[in-house]
């Protein structure tokens, strides 16, 4: 097992370089221009600007430039902001716990309320309770997380608030970051948002592996031992048909990044994907390179762990 | 459902509480930025009066508390170092300069006695020197003395190679700053420079703050200096005692501010994420006052009466559309421009024809609430306005009238097109702006307005970030690669600008230029180089008439609307008189609660 | 066998041989016809098509583009069945026309995704080595940066003024082909590792060593006998890319960035969704939104009837 995670980290170095020249080209090539917001400044002069290219390191030809970000970014220094003119990597852990605990919360939420689905699903094969379960699931699969956002937004917080009922906080309020209770109504619209457009995919996810299980000989062989079906299903079934989930969840990780720019900027989140976002328009581009490259390593090591993983839960595939 | 619903709400704050406590909290608040020193009365030999304190006055329960939301943050407070307008009002609260210009368009004295004018004697004959008086007893908020010495090393730091200041532009053209005493300032510049009222002081567009020799002298690298991020000395109404990124900051009054202690105990500034939020908070009451909404939250905002206030000041600043006038040939080898413009636009019959066949009004009247006016030209809504000019009027037939004698004829696809040095030219051509929700809107009632005399406006809307990008970036606007274009700038309190400039035009040797119309038109040039050859305003403003009236005449730009300021506040708060000619914070110090 | 999902996928996709004296297509159509919520996402998807294009018949461009002043912001009514937005344009027209730039967006960047990745995945299987291991690590890279992060990145290019150009009578703003083009590469990488994997297993196949030994050349094998084998994949994520790449357009719009006006697309009616939210315009995002929930789900429901038919044994991962 170790040399094959040695091996796979191996890999995933190689990656990350191509991940980092990827990056560079891209938000070289594809951002918007640092210069842009000097551009309409009456006090700057063109020699003024001139300068402040060369101070940005802007004039250096491309592979210097990259080959110094990745010099500093290597010794873990990220640079610093255009913008902020704050250090990238102290702005990105100001943001990043509260990206995690907002995809944390997320994913346990969803994997719960998708095993509790995904069984009553399963057992109740075929019945009503399973093809609503299914419709509901093909609909919030389909679902843009802004407008189930959006959607949450309108009826929780406008709406409720209309109709003189207790209404929820949607982040267009201003809010005591530092208060545990304030933090937690906060996070309840845009964990609810992403919540309703995950737990689709992973229900109908436990449903058939579920029932895969379900059919298999050992499951058979445990009946006519006489256990009862709750045994059966929890003990044995679930336990194998809930493994697989496992992949799932690490390979949403990317999904669920993507969909923090979407959510965080939506609610007003302080997270990550909202510097991006913010940043990325004004193209900062250490910041925009410091957060793509925190961001891939992220899903580059979570995609290790999750095969890692996957191969100790599931005895029938072997490290190779 | 309903109960789902509670089953949901309930997980979810069981996993939160969990997740919270586990986790660190996103936002630890520092330490308070200023542990006020120990000492009990600077060591300094002592004048007339000694200073009124050496720390902020804090109140226990906060006392008189006013709360901001600012969607933006300040990246740093010094504007020498920042170009943002909230770093300059935030300067404004904290570190004052020399004079100012009030809510009148006034230019006003601050640190100084009086404002330098040639009857006072401030203002040589020759308009080269300039001699500022500073008040007696000016101490900064840590009690140390503030004496010309301050803005003799405030112009030095500025100067300093070693220092990454964003602009030097006037500074460089001072060649000694002198200090006969310790109120006295004597700065003689090299060459004549009319508008010496900027350096030093603080307008709209300009904030020459002064800086503290005490604690600065000897550093350099100042742009990455903890006292340019967050000064904890200052000279204005208030110090900062405690800034939280991303969160908010904390103001407190400076006992030896020179008009005396600020009326309110406490400002906050919250920073929240957009105008939205601000508008939120507005309304249930969490912040007082909102200072940068935009012209079209005027309808929601003015909804909102009588618990919150709007105050709508059209500016000088304003939206204008402008033809690319660029040529390759270049006048005289002289403002030369990569790409030719749209053909057409070279004749002004074409430029007045879309003029008037913009309904102006119509979209002031209806996506800005009728709260600002179209201007008749770049110098609106202030001293410096050629009022004897007035903007056209909406008049379509005459503006089909106008492109009928140009030779442009109806095309079978309601498209006019006619010759146009010898290439027949279809009367369609692209705009470029940003993507601005307002822009957008206006836009597309500018299309519309168009289509109805057969002209075909299509507009383009880019990210600010690369609309406004740079020559070297190879954006757009600089190479001259777009038909008409618009933007939003202002020419004051300074009316000079370069902007209309031969020598301006983006190109491969100068691509800084700020000639963004490319326009090369020598006689412009003379008349513009007039409004800055003499110090004395009533010169440069009969000279500044004269150019005004030759870009009106000459249908170079289409004035869309002045910008105006749009400023939210609840009724519990008197702020005084505001306007676009001043700081937006100038009077901070007079701020109080009903 | 390697342990990561799309291998996994793989194995669910390798063809069985058939039994049946039937031919694989109708094998497929039966199985196909047999979904009962694919067949229903047929019926919807049709209607939707019918929808648009009936509606671009009685209503023109020019009427979803006319801008009214008078009328901004008006609730839906009689004359406008879906409220009119912040310039007075009729909704419902807009919904027409941006419908068909949504689906057009839509389905050529997959088209373009699906040429980039049956090539990538094909040329890396196909002569594996330091090819493989290249491309490979290179479609790692590109999966790893989350996409929507990528389309945010590449927000200059929205920006780049390409001229407006016409298809079927219709006039786009040029902003159209590079949202098709930045979807298109930003999207194609899942699809070369299914081919990949599938064209792995297909090359140890007999007939292929037979092929070869006739002296068929490498490009002929590659298009003739190895990507026709993967079809099934294909087709399968082709049709989910479908819904992929629409929801794509919708994001990226919806952050400002993507089709620009006067062009409507579902996405761009969304742009400032946000701030209407707290003006209480409901009807200017719950429209376009419903039609892309809408869309998607029929589209979704093909792929997943697809999958089956084409597999039927695999139910899994929906």
């Amino acid at each position: 097992m170790w040399t094959y995670i040695a091996r796979r980290a191996i890999q995933a170095s190689f990656t990350l370089l191509i991940i980092t020249v990827l990056c560079f080209i891209l938000t070289r090539f594809g951002s918007a221009d640092p210069m842009a917001q000097y551009a309409n400044n009456p006090n700057m002069s063109a020699a003024d600007k001139e300068a402040l290219r060369e101070r940005l390191g802007l004039n250096a030809p491309l592979p210097v430039q990259y080959f110094k970000w990745l010099g500093l970014a290597l010794q873990g220094d990220l640079g610093i902001s255009f913008f902020s003119k704050q250090p990238v990597g102290e702005m990105i852990a100001q943001r990043l716990p509260n990206t995690v605990i907002l995809m944390f919360t997320t994913e346990i939420v969803t994997v719960s309320i998708a095993l509790l689905l995904g069984i009553i699903s399963a057992v109740k094969q075929y019945s009503a309770t399973d093809n609503v379960i299914t419709a509901f699931s093909f609909i919030g699969f389909s679902m843009p997380i802004f407008f189930s956002a959006l959607g949450l937004m309108l009826i929780f917080a406008v709406k409720f608030k209309e109709w003189g009922l207790p209404y929820m906080p949607t982040g267009a309020d201003v809010w005591d970051k530092k208060d545990p209770l304030e933090y937690i109504q906060h996070m309840v619209l845009p964990v609810s948002a992403l919540v309703i457009v995950q737990v689709a995919g992973y229900a109908r996810f436990v449903r058939s592996s579920l029932l895969e299980v379900l059919g298999l000989d050992y499951i058979r062989t445990a009946r006519a031992k006489g256990l009862t079906s709750r045994v059966v299903l929890f003990k044995h079934a679930l336990r194998n048909a809930a493994l697989p989930l496992v992949t799932i969840v690490g390979l949403d990780i990317p999904f669920l990044l993507g969909g923090a720019i979407v959510t965080e900027s939506v609610f007003a989140w302080p997270g990550m994907g909202r510097l991006f976002w913010e940043y990325a328009q004004r193209g900062d581009f250490p910041v925009v390179l410091g957060v793509l490259l925190i961001i891939s390593t992220a899903v580059v090591i979570f995609t290790i762990i999750t095969d890692v993983l996957y191969t100790l839960v599931d005895p029938r595939i072997q490290f190779t | 459902m309903k109960k789902n619903l509670y089953f949901l709400l309930s997980l979810l704050v069981l996993a939160s509480v969990i997740l919270a406590a586990c986790g660190t909290p996103a936002t630890e608040a520092p330490a308070p930025a200023t542990e006020a020193p120990a000492t009990e009365v600077p060591a300094t030999e002592a004048p007339v009066m000694g200073p009124a304190g050496t720390e902020p006055i804090a109140f226990p329960d906060g006392g008189k508390t006013v709360t901001g939301a600012w969607s933006q943050e300040p990246d740093n407070i010094v504007p020498y170092y920042s170009q943002m307008s909230y770093a300059v009002w935030i300067a404004q609260l904290t570190l004052v300069g020399l004079g100012e210009w009030d809510a009148d368009g006034n230019f006003v004295p601050e640190l100084a006695v009086d404002v330098p004018t040639a009857d006072n004697g401030g203002v040589s004959a020759d308009g080269l020197t300039i001699t500022w008086q500073l008040k007696e007893g000016l101490y900064w908020s840590d009690g140390e003395p503030l004496t010309s010495a301050d803005v003799k090393f405030t112009w030095e730091s500025v100067m300093d190679p070693a220092n990454a200041v964003l602009s030097r532009t006037g500074y460089d053209k001072i060649a000694s700053v002198e200090t006969p005493d310790d109120y006295t300032v004597v700065i003689t510049f090299s060459e004549l420079y009319p508008a010496w009222q900027t350096l030093f002081t603080q307008g709209p567009n300009n904030a020459g703050s002064i800086l503290p020799k005490h604690i600065l002298e000897g550093q350099t690298g100042l742009e990455s200096n903890a006292f340019i991020h967050q000064p904890n000395v200052g000279s204005g109404p208030f110090v900062i005692t405690e800034w939280v990124p991303g969160d908010y900051m904390t103001l407190l009054p400076n006992p030896n501010f020179y008009a005396g202690r600020a009326k309110l105990d406490q400002v906050q500034i919250k920073f929240v994420p957009d105008p939205e939020t601000a508008l939120a908070a507005l309304q249930t009451g969490d912040v007082d006052w909102y200072p940068d909404f935009s012209e079209s939250d005027i309808e929601t905002v003015g909804a909102l009466e009588p618990a919150v206030h709007l105050l709508v000041v059209p500016g000088a600043s304003f939206e204008h559309y402008f033809f690319n006038m660029g040529t390759v040939e270049g006048v005289d080898g002289q403002g030369k421009s990569d790409v030719d413009g749209f053909c057409p636009f070279k004749d002004i019959k074409v430029r007045k024809a879309i003029t008037l066949g913009i309904n102006r009004q119509a979209f002031v009247d209806s996506l800005l609430a009728g709260k600002t006016s179209v201007p008749a030209t770049q110098w609106p809504n202030s001293g410096w306005t050629n009022t004897s000019l007035q903007p056209d009027a909406y008049d379509p037939d005459g503006a089909a009238a106008l492109l009928e004698e140009a030779g442009y004829t109806l095309g079978a696809d309601g498209i006019r097109h006619g010759d146009c040095n010898g290439t027949d030219t279809k009367l369609s051509f692209n705009f470029e702006t940003t993507t601005k929700q307002i822009r957008v809107d206006i836009a597309l009632a500018v299309q519309s307005d168009l289509a109805k005399i057969g002209v075909e406006f299509k507009p383009i809307h880019t990210p600010a970030g690369t609309f406004f990008g740079s020559y070297a970036d190879g954006a757009n606007m600089p190479l001259g690669k777009f038909d008409m274009a618009g933007y939003t700038t202002g020419f004051y309190p300074d009316p000079f600008s370069d902007n209309f400039f031969c020598s301006q035009i983006p190109n491969a040797e100068n691509g800084a230029g700020n000639n963004n119309y490319h326009l090369c038109d020598p006689a412009l040039d003379e008349l513009l180089t007039a409004v800055n050859a003499s110090a004395d305003p009533a010169v440069r403003k009969t000279a500044l008439d004269a150019a005004q009236k030759y870009i009106y005449d000459n249908y170079y730009v289409v004035m869309a609307y002045a910008r105006a300021n749009v400023l939210g506040y609840v009724d519990r708060i008197e702020m005084g008189d505001m306007s676009d000619y001043s700081n937006r914070n100038w009077n901070a110090e007079a701020w109080n609660v009903k | 066998m390697t342990t990561d999902i799309v291998s996994l996928d793989n194995t669910i996709l390798k063809h069985e041989p058939v039994e049946k004296p039937m031919t694989p297509g109708q094998l497929i159509w039966r199985r196909f016809r047999k979904h009962r919520m694919a067949v229903l996402g047929i019926i919807g998807f049709g209607l939707l098509l019918l929808f648009i294009i009936i509606g671009s018949v009685l209503i023109s461009e020019k009427d979803a583009n006319e801008v009214d002043l008078q009328a901004r912001l008006s609730p839906p009514s009689a004359i406008h069945w879906m409220g009119t937005d912040s310039t007075g344009r009729d909704i419902f027209a807009r919904i027409i026309h941006g419908g068909q730039i949504s689906l057009i967006v839509g389905t050529l960047a997959v088209l373009l995704s699906v040429g980039l990745g049956t090539t990538i995945g094909g040329l890396a299987a196909y002569y594996g080595g330091w090819v493989d291991s290249i491309l490979m690590r290179f479609t790692e890279a590109m999966l790893s940066i989350p996409s929507l992060f990528l389309l945010i990145v590449l927000g200059k290019l929205f920006g780049r003024d390409v001229d407006t150009f016409t298809i079927f009578g219709s006039t786009f703003s040029g902003s159209v082909a590079i949202v098709i083009l930045v979807i298109g590469i930003t999207s194609w990488m899942f699809l070369a590792r299914i081919v990949r994997a599938n064209v792995l297993s297909l090359k140890e196949m007999d007939y292929i060593s037979v092929a070869k030994s006739l002296g068929s050349s490498d490009m002929r094998i590659f298009f003739r006998h190895l990507i026709p084998n993967t079809m099934g994949a294909i087709i399968v994520s082709t049709t989910l890319g479908l819904a992929g790449a629409i929801l794509s357009e919708a994001y990226v719009s919806f952050l400002g960035l993507g089709v620009q006006p006067p062009t409507a697309s579902w996405g761009n009616m969304l742009t400032s969704a946000q701030s209407f939210i707290q003006k209480g315009s409901w009807w200017m995002w719950v429209f376009p939104s419903v039609f892309i929930v809408f869309t998607i789900l029929c589209v979704n429901l093909i792929g997943d009837g697809l999958r089956d038919a084409f597999d039927p044994r695999s139910s899994r991962h929906l």
